[in-house]
């Protein structure tokens, strides 16, 4: 079963639109949605999670509609946005008696056990705490109440490479479960590299690229040549290239790549990087 | 439900001490001097700005989409504010209560009819007002919705002008008083109503 079906979700906004946008998340796996500022990562989860309204499209997430029955998947997803807006004048364990009304699977001897294990007071309010620790609160949150799939928006940007580091090992642990599945979006490709089995590019609220990650690599190579080398080979094969006084660099296709071509593999950053610009020009 | 109430009212807790205590002595101004209900009727209108306050932290600490992303958060969300504000009129009607049977069993000074109508004012204000504003702030945001705010609350007051005015001198009948209270609580419920319904339908 797939965690997350999306068909074909839009909306518009003045000066920005999500178009069509078509993905899935099989369960058990983690999906990394990558984009630049403004692509319309945040847009996309707020549309999962029913805080936008889309202007079209399917959305199936955990097995159900969620247009009929949100109320029921929210149960099953924990979700952690950007800003972890839990109330700020809430100590931690305020704050977990404040989730027990409100999720009927809150298991709070798993919520006391992750504070420990992200060394969170309970006595401190929800403001005192430092962005890092607030995003490991929201986390302790989310996945206090028996989910199944996990939401998160940028849930690393702004943390030091300790913490986001800690914070991935915490995904790799959930999704152990055969059941358990994870979105996450983030600029930080590096992030999203070490912890992904399938690869989502939204650039300017269209899906450029989604595939599984090692799948990426079989298919795809950095090659360095010259310049009218490339010229040679059919455009449908380069995703993005960029030339210089000196030789040209590109990515293509690995059934492309002739003879005598200077390649190496190629990594999930330069790949979003080429096929945005290229998709500029 | 209950969860959201207990978080609303930790925040007037920490937040709107000096509005509970400025409505208190204007409530009591109000008991101590018979008669000026604009005493009564501002202290009421500082508990009455309370809820809207409380949409307006939500907004500004992002827990509104928190919020939104827990069961039946929206309904929550909307039918909190209402209730929160429910208890905090009921907190001032209440005091109000106290102060004038305290003043009557002082002064051996029976004004039952003073003591209806100013509550039923109170009734009224701690109401009316929210039961205008909250629709706007649950629609448009605290910071836009300000505006018809103001402007409710300008209407308000002018309409216990115009009935202060209308029953000069000869105190209000008691059927009048009754309907003011009923009216507050039709209105109340159909704000209520208005707010769910908005809240469910808006998209962030």
């Amino acid at each position: 079963m797939n965690a997350l079906e999306i068909k074909n979700v839009s909306k518009s906004y003045e000066g920005f639109k999500l178009d069509n946008v078509s993905l899935c998340l099989p369960e058990g796996c983690i999906l990394g949605l990558i984009g630049e500022n403004g692509a319309g990562k945040s847009t996309l989860i707020r549309i999962l999670m029913g805080i936008t309204k889309s202007d079209g499209g399917e959305i199936r997430i955990l097995g159900r509609d969620s247009k009929r029955e949100m109320e029921l998947i929210k149960e099953d997803i924990g979700f952690v946005p950007d800003t972890v807006g839990l109330p700020g004048f809430m100590n931690l364990r305020q704050i977990g008696s404040f989730m027990a009304g409100n999720y009927k699977n809150w298991n709070g001897e798993k919520y006391k056990e992750l504070l420990q294990k992200f060394d969170l007071q309970g006595d401190k309010k929800f403001k005192d705490f430092s962005k890092g620790m607030r995003m490991k609160a929201g986390l302790a949150v989310a996945m206090s109440h028996g989910a199944k799939l996990l939401i998160l928006d940028e849930a690393t940007s702004g943390l030091d490479p300790v913490i986001r580091d800690e914070i991935l090992d915490i995904f790799l642990e959930f999704t152990r479960e055969p059941d358990h599945s994870v979105l996450i979006s983030s600029h930080i490709v590096s992030d999203l590299e070490k912890l992904c089995d399938y690869i989502a590019f939204l650039h300017k609220g269209k899906i450029m690229l989604f595939e599984e990650k090692d799948a990426l690599r079989d298919k795809y190579a950095l090659v360095k040549c010259g310049a009218d080398e490339l010229s040679g080979i059919s455009q449908e094969d380069i995703i993005g290239k960029k030339i210089n006084p000196y030789g040209a660099e590109a990515i293509m296709k690995r059934s492309a790549v002739k003879n005598g071509m200077n390649i190496s593999n190629v990594d999930i950053e330069q790949l979003f990087i080429f096929m945005a610009k290229e998709d500029e020009k | 439900m209950k969860e959201f109430i207990k978080k609303d009212m930790l925040y007037i807790k920490a937040y709107h001490k000096f509005n509970l205590l400025f409505s208190m002595v204007f409530i009591l101004s109000a008991a101590a001097s018979l008669g000026n209900n604009y005493f009564a009727v501002y202290g009421v209108v500082f508990l009455a700005m309370i809820s809207s306050s409380l949409i307006s932290y939500d907004e500004t600490e992002q827990f509104v989409f928190y919020a939104i992303s827990l069961p039946k958060g929206r309904e929550k969300l909307v039918s909190s504010k209402y209730i929160s504000n429910l208890i905090i009129c009921a907190f001032g009607i209440l005091a109000a209560l106290v102060f004038y049977l305290i003043r009557f069993w002082t002064k051996a000074d029976w004004e039952i009819e003073n003591m209806c109508l100013m509550l039923s004012i109170l009734c009224f204000v701690g109401m009316g007002i929210p039961s205008f504003m909250l629709p706007f702030d649950f629609a448009l945001g605290v910071k836009k919705g300000r505006l018809p705010s103001i402007v409710v609350i300008g209407f308000i007051f002018g309409l216990i002008t115009y009935l202060g005015l209308v029953y000069d001198g000869g105190g209000m009948p008691n059927f009048v008083l009754l309907l003011i209270v009923l009216a507050s609580f039709i209105l109340y419920a159909v704000s209520w109503c208005i707010s769910l319904k908005i809240y469910k339908k808006k998209s962030f």
